[in-house]
């Protein structure tokens, strides 16, 4: 090993474990888009994992719009752009299975239709600024030192200023 | 030992025990370099320093003893610190992720991750109940890195001792 000055590194706030996919949508619910709330239940449903053609997606949702006027309305209404929102939701969904089963990082990648684990490490690491291991380690030891409510992990929440 | 009578130096020792009985100092065996050229005197009871045959007892929580005494060449003062004990505060938790160690404060909500040597230091102060001392950690780490100068690992030592302080991820024990 070589010595290097001891250092010490902030990465992350615990509530990136209570919960792992922290969206507010930019519009309240009620007022976002019916064809946005299908693309979002579309991407949802697919943990994330939705391929790159956004006019086919459009076209098996029915929606009789076009890929780029979709994605347009789908940024408004949600703040971020779908891709970011599936990458994000993907990255959620296998912070949840770390969290709740002892399946490997290269298992849950390989779920979770990454190419290779190391994709799945890289989206982790911009999300959370931990690796997937890390993550696991941290949130088995939070589990000892605070008992940790039962929620859901992934849901995505209106803006509570929207709201009012 | 030879020591230079006509400075007031400041010496080093391994605090043995601040409460037990007898308080015996042990010389460390890193001084500070002391000039040896003219009115030398050889300092032989650094082991059992009992000046003037009066044994050092150390108030608790004294941090500094400070004696003079007469020597044939003259007044010699002597001043040694009681090193801090750290040990790791209750709201931290720990857990390992390779050999890096990752911090938990659940007060604060925060996870940290130390690097190869700052999980080095870590666990040479949470492996021993009591806590462990800046000069303590310096030795473990002399002990995997010999070819780095013992007064940089202290130095480091000390610097990341009083960073982790003001995280309050650690403290001196009173």
């Amino acid at each position: 090993m070589n010595y290097q000055h001891p250092a010490i590194e902030e990465l992350a706030s615990t509530t990136v474990f209570l919960n792992p996919f922290p969206i507010e949508t930019a519009k309240p619910s009620e007022q976002v888009d019916w064809r946005v709330r299908k693309i979002k239940e579309f991407i949802d449903n697919r943990n994330g994992v939705t391929g790159s053609d956004f006019d086919e997606i459009c076209g098996q949702l029915n929606l009789h719009i076009s890929g780029t006027y979709a994605a347009q309305v789908f940024k408004e209404s949600i703040g971020i752009g779908w891709r970011e929102y599936a990458a994000r939701y993907r990255v959620a969904t296998a912070a949840e299975r770390l969290k709740t089963t002892s399946n490997s990082v290269k298992e849950i990648a390989a779920e979770l239709g990454y190419r290779r684990p190391q994709d799945l490490a890289r989206g982790f690491k911009k999300a959370y600024r931990m690796s997937p291991t890390d993550y696991r380690h941290l949130y088995h030891l939070l589990e000892v030192m605070l008992p940790i409510e039962e929620q859901s992990p992934i849901a995505v929440r209106s803006s509570p200023t929207r709201d009012q | 030992m030879y020591l230079n009578t006509s400075v007031q130096f400041s010496l080093r020792v391994t605090f043995v025990s601040a409460r037990g009985p007898g308080c015996n100092f042990t010389a460390s065996e890193r001084l500070h370099p002391l000039p040896l050229a003219g009115g030398a005197y050889v300092l032989t009871e650094l082991a059992h320093p009992v000046p003037n045959g009066v044994p050092l007892r150390p108030r608790p929580n004294q941090r500094h003893i400070r004696v003079s005494t007469r020597t044939p060449l003259g007044r010699c003062s002597v001043s040694w610190q009681v090193p801090a004990q750290w040990k790791v505060s209750s709201h931290v938790g720990t857990t390992r992720s390779g050999q890096r160690v990752l911090l938990l404060d659940i007060t604060k909500g925060v996870v940290c991750k130390l690097n190869q040597v700052g999980s080095l230091v870590w666990l040479a102060i949470s492996s021993n109940p009591g806590g462990n001392t800046a000069e303590g950690i310096a030795t473990l780490l002399q002990s995997q890195f010999a070819h780095v100068a013992r007064a940089q690992l202290a130095m480091d030592t000390n610097e990341f001792l009083n960073k982790l302080e003001q995280m309050r991820l650690v403290q001196r024990l009173p």
